[in-house]
């Protein structure tokens, strides 16, 4: 068994020099658990000869449960504090969490585990018993809850769920305490080996009840996050790991908009992924706003040119080999797209990313090849892998005579005083003097330790440390001063590895450059560092105190890092000692209540106040900006004095806060003087007394829009909103006209998108706070513009229509039409100007008053320095359109039977697609008009009414 | 502001109290409108100085304000965050009785009135227009015609977050014609913090413009050139000029030809600075670094950015990195830098002219920036100017009659002062303030000039100054504390023989690092202390001897 601990001397550092004494502390410090670094260069606390050699003594007392033999006085036990040995015995006992052979070590003794000292109680007895007696114990405690079954220690694991454990073990936390490395954590020991993915997942689940006086606090994981924690701290050790080759593919599924860019890159999907046959939507079916993502192998039976049809409803993708083949983008229905490529025989890495809007669903892939005619994929050629674990633990076979005897012998070594705390202990055994008796150098402390004594197996200097604690009892009668009992705590449960205390210490240069925040959050160190502990007593009422302590309350959603649960048992003396040392008695008054008060503090925390919302979550409603700390918690949190001086001078209290001095000139700037007088402290005061309605507060302006506040409604002229559109493009003019029809420009792709009728759009997403939504229009029936451009050049009037051509990543346009500009007639409406080699297109968006709804008149002017025959308008798509009406230069078509195109000045013919569709296509009539700006000109009317 | 208290005195809770918060001005009510003029008097000091007069605009008006252009006559035009461009009549009016949207009824019920100001919607539907520009040729015309009292009104370009326009009103009647595509050449994302700002005129007539970087979600998918300055040409070319850049919210051309940009705190900025953009740079933020593998890139690869090293280091280590001209020291020069404008008139008082003055956004104030050439590289201090602004400032613009005017806005990041937005002018009261006017280099040292003569007692005592020197980390998280602070021991102050200026010899001079001076013991002859005892000289070349 590998036991790995970081001494003093291994891989953290200090940041000061500490004299030998102080060092000496430190080191045992650290070997118990600990990465934070302790004092601020002084060795002896402020308060009394108090040193930080005694503390480290007390704790190691502690740490070695002394007292749960020694007896001791209830004053003694409280300042030392007590470490009860973890839960062992019951049917949810070790023996269901950890192997006979991690047990057998245990027994053995001298093992940290969780930084908890377990003695060597078998080293009296000669060595032919000892290891019957080891046997026995092992039997007995196995049959606690075990033994686990020797399958259970293989698991098939996906490799998302080790990759957000990863991440997870990188950001909440737990690399403050147990150092960077998994591999070479602090307390950890060889995991594998005495943990299955089960029993180490439950353990992480709610690791206080285990270890009731445990360092291992409770980080609230959730089932999934425990699950993926144990996952990756397993697979990072030295399990045996196979990679399998399995049929089918891996299906990741993400949920939320993707907007016309399939999901193929996207991360952080479910983390025990689907695996499906052949692709499809799996059991996504009937779902919306979502994508997928499936991966694997695709297995090519014949070297050659192979095709793929890939079919989705909405958009998809396919890669092979990381090229990207097929591209089927947007949303739209069940549209297929077909590419090439040539493939030797044998496997190729395949991806396929595909997203669904919203309404019916679809996902399929066909090819063909040499000798293969089209048809779909079969399930025989997808391959992907998965991880799978195995432990290889030696079968164990559980003997229940043994086990009795086993239990006979754990009442009688003393294992129970420890272990099972509630049972009458056989205390007073020969060895166990109260602990004011004990003498230096002798029994658990004497070099050579006696039989009738348990080996802690203690160094040199953990010696030394103890033979002054045993000699300097009866001090411990005396409670803690306050700042000391703080400091005590705080080493003690290594609130140091996070939080800053002056004259108590921190963590690490190393491990403040680990803690991480919400990217978007930009608060600074603030968001990211949990919060320094000077003057939290000052700063947090009691109760709240207690709260985040005992419970772990989190009040920054912003911050990776989590604040644990320690439990009530171990830190309510911390509470009071904080506040005992920290608070200002002067600063406890709460300010006069009323309502013209409240409502004052109302009117100063929204947008015409100091707004206070454009960062500070309201009541669970989003800030404007960044999501700084609700304000419905810190009436409740935070006590009056402290929140006075915070918002008068918030640099003050919190240096480098990105928290905004409202009240200039530390706090003596007079803002609204109309105000209650311009009284900056009364202005605070009646922000407080807002604040104490708590969730119950009425939302300040500014959090929730007025109704309407955003809508944008034309009356006497056309409106016109730059903004992005949902499955447009970023680059949207959307604009509404006062005969309530509205139509989207797409200056991306310099084509009309939509048309509509009724309520034209709402712009909050695109003007409220930081805003950036993709908007889309607010009215219904809306008319859908087929896809690609309007007009394109056809070599022959056959010739397929080209596919939308998105510009690549850096901007180059390949061939595709250029948006030119708007320009504005005397009524204000828009017409829109395009360009494509030396082709001039204006397209004007007129609306016709029509019985039975207005309809839409695309005008097209197209103008061109040569004569040209080669341009064509496309003017629907749908699978039936038939003539209505006319001939020539003038015909009305109806599309599908439920609307009609009217095209006048150009003629119009239908011709069908490869696919199978029908196509309304106008050819574009240019004559020579030889004027200055333009030789070749065309003018021609589609009219759309639907 | 106009009679809040009377809007916030409710009767009972819950509901009557809490109506729409303080009450929105309402200009179309003459009531107390005197109190719209000269703002809150704030800074007390400051304000004997510098006034700060108010632009209202008509209720209904979100006058979040991205770009300010003078246009003379009266007229400012200005571009909003809400894709309008408005021009404002009567902006100067130092006594507005009411502010009024063209063809409202208002406008015409207040027709007769000389103290009004209106504004015209020149154009709209424009995607967060964040900068307006002048084409050289064309700003001969527009500066002949402020200088002669009327109106401008000719083509304006106009930075949208996917392109540069052109935007002509055609027949004069202050409603734009034609908004004509100059440029597009880059793409984006659909992330809201793609901003694109400037543009501006280089003396060739080329645009540039800086392309802020995406936070969150690319709807439409990741996109080159973010963090990047670009050059448009004359024939409406692309070229990707400077990489590196965070949120790159100010760029200005200086009147020593230089263009000069601000930048925000955050990862891989460690603290806000203004910076001069060449071409080839590399400015810090590695966000955009893979667009220099394409082949339109004038910024060569620099390399895999080391995270968590000094400035000095990584002026050092790595390629084509652009050391800044000023740090802005977060919180002590503000937290947010927008625009910089020089007054080269020296109207906001002639001991200032030619200095600039920046803008920033988190604390609705006006630094002041001097600078000089040291040993080819720009460097210079930042003091702190005017504070008080009524919202946070993203642009600052020399007016016609030389105030400054300020165009704020605090939406989504908030900011000090009492309004989500708004404009303000300052102006200079005519008052000669007690501060310190240039600090320069020497070689041993800093040399400073006051504004008037300093009591050479308290000025040539080293003891009244105080100086400590730091610099700033290239790292990921988001901003850096200062970093490897050192107190600067300054041995002795040779006052000169008119009282105005001061030698200070100094120990160590660490160049790379900020070196920051307090100076409040030092009075004048009346024995009045210095409105700002502080300054910031951000020292990147030390001077030789015998220049």
């Amino acid at each position: 068994m590998k036991i790995r601990r970081k001494t003093a001397g291994g891989s953290f550092a200090l940041k000061t020099t500490k004299t030998a004494g102080a060092a000496t502390a430190l080191s045992i410090f650290a070997s118990i658990g600990g990465c934070g670094d302790p004092g601020s260069g002084s060795t002896t606390s402020p308060a009394s000869d108090i040193t930080w050699t005694s503390l480290a003594a007390e704790n190691l007392a502690a740490d070695a449960s002394c007292t749960a033999c020694h007896e001791a006085e209830p004053e003694v036990e409280r300042r030392i504090g007590v470490s009860p040995g973890p839960r062992i015995l019951g049917v949810d006992g070790v023996g269901a969490r950890l192997s006979p052979a991690a047990i057998r070590t245990r027994v053995r003794g001298h093992g940290a585990e969780s930084g908890l000292r377990m003695p060597d109680l078998l080293h009296g007895l000669d060595e032919a018993e000892q290891a019957v007696a080891v046997e026995e114990l092992v039997h007995f405690l196995v049959e606690q809850g075990g033994p686990i079954p020797t399958d259970a220690t293989r698991m098939e694991i996906s490799t998302a769920r080790i990759a957000q454990g990863a991440s997870l073990w990188e950001s909440i936390g737990c690399t403050a305490c147990h150092g960077a490395d998994a591999g070479d954590a602090v307390g950890f020991g060889d995991l594998a080996g005495a943990w299955t993915f089960e029993s180490l997942a439950n353990f992480l689940g709610d690791p206080l009840t285990v270890h009731p006086g445990g360092r291992m606090p409770s980080l609230e994981l959730s089932d999934d996050e425990r699950r993926s924690i144990a996952a990756f701290l397993l697979a990072g050790g030295d399990m045996t790991k196979t990679t399998a080759s399995k049929p089918g593919l891996q299906l990741d599924f993400f949920e939320g908009d993707f907007d016309g860019v399939g999901p193929i890159d996207a991360v952080g999907g479910d983390v025990d992924p689907v695996r499906v046959p052949v692709p499809g939507v799996g059991p996504y079916a009937g779902r919306d706003r979502f994508g997928l993502h499936l991966s694997g192998e695709i297995e090519i039976p014949t070297s050659g040119r192979w095709n793929f049809y890939l079919t989705s409803d909405d958009g998809s993708g396919l890669r092979i080999d990381g090229r990207t083949v097929v591209s089927n983008p947007g949303i739209h229905g069940e549209i297929m797209e077909r590419g090439s490529v040539d493939l030797d025989a044998g496997r190729h890495a395949i991806d396929i990313g595909m997203f669904e809007a919203s309404g019916g669903e679809r996902l399929s892939l066909s090819w063909s090849g040499p000798g293969v005619a089209r048809q779909p994929v079969p399930a025989e050629a997808f391959f992907s892998d998965a991880v799978v674990l195995d432990a290889g633990w030696a079968d164990f076979e559980l003997d229940e005579e043994m086990a009795r005897r086993g239990a006979v012998r754990f009442a009688q070594t003393g294992c129970t005083a420890c272990h099972v705390p509630d049972m009458p202990q056989p205390r007073g055994t020969a060895a166990a003097l109260p602990l004011a008796s004990l003498v230096a150098g002798r029994g658990c402390l004497s070099s050579d330790v006696p039989a009738n004594a348990p080996d802690y197996g203690f160094d040199t200097a953990e010696l030394a440390l103890l033979d002054e604690f045993v000699s300097n009892v009866r001090a411990l009668l005396e409670p803690l001063p306050g700042d000391i009992a703080v400091a005590h705590s705080m080493i003690r449960l290594d609130c140091i590895a996070c939080h800053e205390r002056p004259d108590v210490g921190g963590p690490s240069v190393e491990a403040r450059a680990r803690f991480a925040s919400d990217d978007d959050a930009e608060l600074g160190d603030e968001g990211r560092i949990p919060p320094p502990l000077d003057g939290v007593g000052n700063k947090l009422r009691l109760e709240a105190l207690r709260d985040v302590l005992a419970n772990g309350t989190k009040v920054r959603p912003y911050m990776k890092t989590r604040m644990p649960i320690f439990g009530d048992a171990q830190t309510r003396d911390l509470v009071v000692h904080l506040a005992a040392s920290d608070s200002i008695a002067a600063d406890g008054r709460e300010p006069e209540f009323d309502e013209e008060r409240v409502a004052a503090g109302h009117a100063l925390t929204g947008t015409d106040g100091v707004s206070c919302v454009q960062c500070h979550t309201v009541a669970g409603h989003p800030a404007l900006g960044i999501p700084a700390v609700d304000l419905a918690t810190m009436h409740a949190r935070i006590r009056p004095g402290w929140f006075r001086k915070h918002l008068l001078d918030p640099q003050k209290t919190n240096p480098g806060t990105r928290m905004t001095a409202s009240w200039g000139n530390g706090g003596t700037e007079r803002i609204f003087p109309e105000l209650l007088g311009g009284d900056p402290v009364k202005q605070v005061d009646a922000i407080r007394s807002y604040l104490s309605l708590g969730e119950s507060m009425p939302l300040p302006k500014g959090v929730v829009p007025d109704a309407g506040e955003y809508a944008l409604i034309p009356i006497d002229e056309p409106i016109l909103f730059g903004t992005f559109m949902r499955d447009v493009s970023p680059r949207t003019i959307a604009v509404g006209l006062p005969e309530n029809l509205h139509f989207a420009w797409d200056a991306e792709h310099a084509r009309l998108a939509k048309a509509w009728r009724g309520a034209f759009m709402d712009a909050e997403g695109t003007w409220r706070g930081r805003a950036g939504q993709l908007e889309a229009p607010e009215g219904r029936s809306v008319l859908q513009m087929p896809d690609g451009p309007a007009i394109a050049m056809l070599e022959t009037r056959d010739a397929a229509w080209p596919t939308a051509n998105a510009r690549d990543p850096a901007g180059l346009r390949n061939g595709a039409w250029r948006f030119a500009g708007v320009t504005r007639d005397d009524e204000r409406r828009p017409a829109f100007n395009s360009e494509l080699d030396g082709v001039r297109i204006t397209e004007r968006p007129l609306p016709r008053i029509a019985e039975g709804g207005t309809s839409l008149i695309r005008r097209f002017t197209v103008g061109s320095d040569a004569g040209r025959g080669d341009l064509y308008m496309r003017a629907a798509i749908a699978t039936s359109i038939e003539p209505v009406a006319g001939e020539g230069d003038e015909r009305i078509w109806a599309i599908n039977g439920e609307r009609t195109v009217r095209v006048s000045g150009a003629n119009s013919f239908v011709r069908e697609d490869p696919g199978g569709m029908k196509e309304l296509i106008v050819k574009v009539p240019l004559k020579m008009v030889g004027r200055e700006d333009v030789d070749f000109e065309g003018t021609f009317d589609v009219e759309l009414a639907w | 502001m106009v009679n809040r208290n009377e809007e916030t005195r409710m009767e009972s809770l819950p509901r009557s109290a809490f109506g729409r918060g303080i009450g929105r001005r309402r200009l179309a009510t003459v009531t107390g409108l005197a109190a719209i003029v000269g703002g809150i008097a704030t800074a007390a000091d400051e304000s004997a100085y510098w006034r700060l007069v108010d632009v209202p605009e008509p209720e209904g008006v979100a006058h979040e304000v991205g770009a300010v252009l003078p246009l003379g006559g009266g007229r400012i035009m200005t571009a909003t965050r809400r894709g309008d461009v408005w021009i404002v009549e009567n902006a100067y009016e130092s006594a507005p009785t009411v502010s009024v949207l063209a063809g409202s009824p208002e406008d015409e019920a207040t027709t007769d009135d000389p103290h009004r100001i209106r504004f015209i919607k020149y154009a709209d539907g424009l995607q967060e227009p964040l900068g307006l520009a002048v084409h050289p040729d064309e700003d001969a015309k527009r500066r002949a015609a402020i200088a002669e009292g009327r109106s401008w009104n000719g083509p304006v370009h106009v930075a949208q977050r996917g392109e540069v326009s052109r935007m002509v009103d055609v027949d004069g009647d202050w409603r734009v014609d034609r908004v004509e595509t100059v440029c597009d050449d880059w793409a984006i994302s659909g992330n809201y913090h793609e901003y694109t700002f400037g543009p501006v005129f280089d003396a060739n007539g080329d645009l540039w413009l800086t392309l802020n970087r995406p936070f969150g979600s690319e709807p439409f998918g990741k996109k080159d050139w973010r963090g990047w300055a670009i050059r448009v040409d004359e024939d409406g070319a692309m070229h990707a000029e400077a990489a590196g850049l965070r949120s790159p919210c100010g760029v200005e051309m200086g009147p020593d030809g230089n263009l000069y940009y601000t930048d925000n705190q955050g990862e891989w900025c460690g603290a806000s600075k203004m910076s001069i953009i060449e071409r080839g740079d590399f400015h810090g933020h590695p966000w955009g670094i893979a667009s220099t593998r394409r082949p339109e890139s004038l910024v060569d690869f620099p390399g895999d950015i080391p995270d968590g090293i000094p400035m000095p280091e990584a002026a050092a280590r790595i390629p084509d990195f652009k050391m800044p001209v000023v740090w802005f020291p977060y919180n002590k020069c503000g937290q947010s830098p927008g625009e910089v404008v020089w007054d080269v008139d020296g109207t906001l008082g002639p001991f200032f002219k030619g200095q600039a003055f920046m803008g920033d956004q988190h604390h609705a104030a006006v630094y002041r920036i001097f600078t000089e050439e040291v040993n080819g590289h720009v460097q210079g201090a930042v003091f702190p100017f005017r504070s008080g602004f009524e919202c946070g400032i993203i642009r600052v613009e020399m007016g016609e009659d030389g105030s400054l005017v300020a165009g704020m806005t605090n939406r989504g990041w908030g900011s000090k002062g009492t309004r989500p937005f708004g404009m303000q002018r300052l102006e200079w009261t005519g008052e000669v303030p007690f501060e310190v006017q240039r600090m320069e280099a020497t070689p041993t040292g800093f040399r400073l000039t006051f504004t008037r003569p300093a009591d050479p007692a308290t000025a040539s005592q080293p003891s009244n100054y105080s100086m400590s020197s730091y610099t700033y980390l290239l790292h990921s998280p988001y901003g850096s504390a200062e970093t490897d602070t050192a107190p600067v021991v300054v041995k002795l102050a040779q006052v000169s023989g008119d009282n105005l200026t001061v030698e200070l010899t100094c120990d160590p001079l660490r160049p790379g690092y900020v070196h920051e001076l307090h100076l409040d013991g030092v009075r004048d002859d009346a024995g009045e202390a210095l409105l700002h005892a502080e300054a910031y000289y951000t020292l990147i070349e030390i001077p030789e001897a015998g220049e």
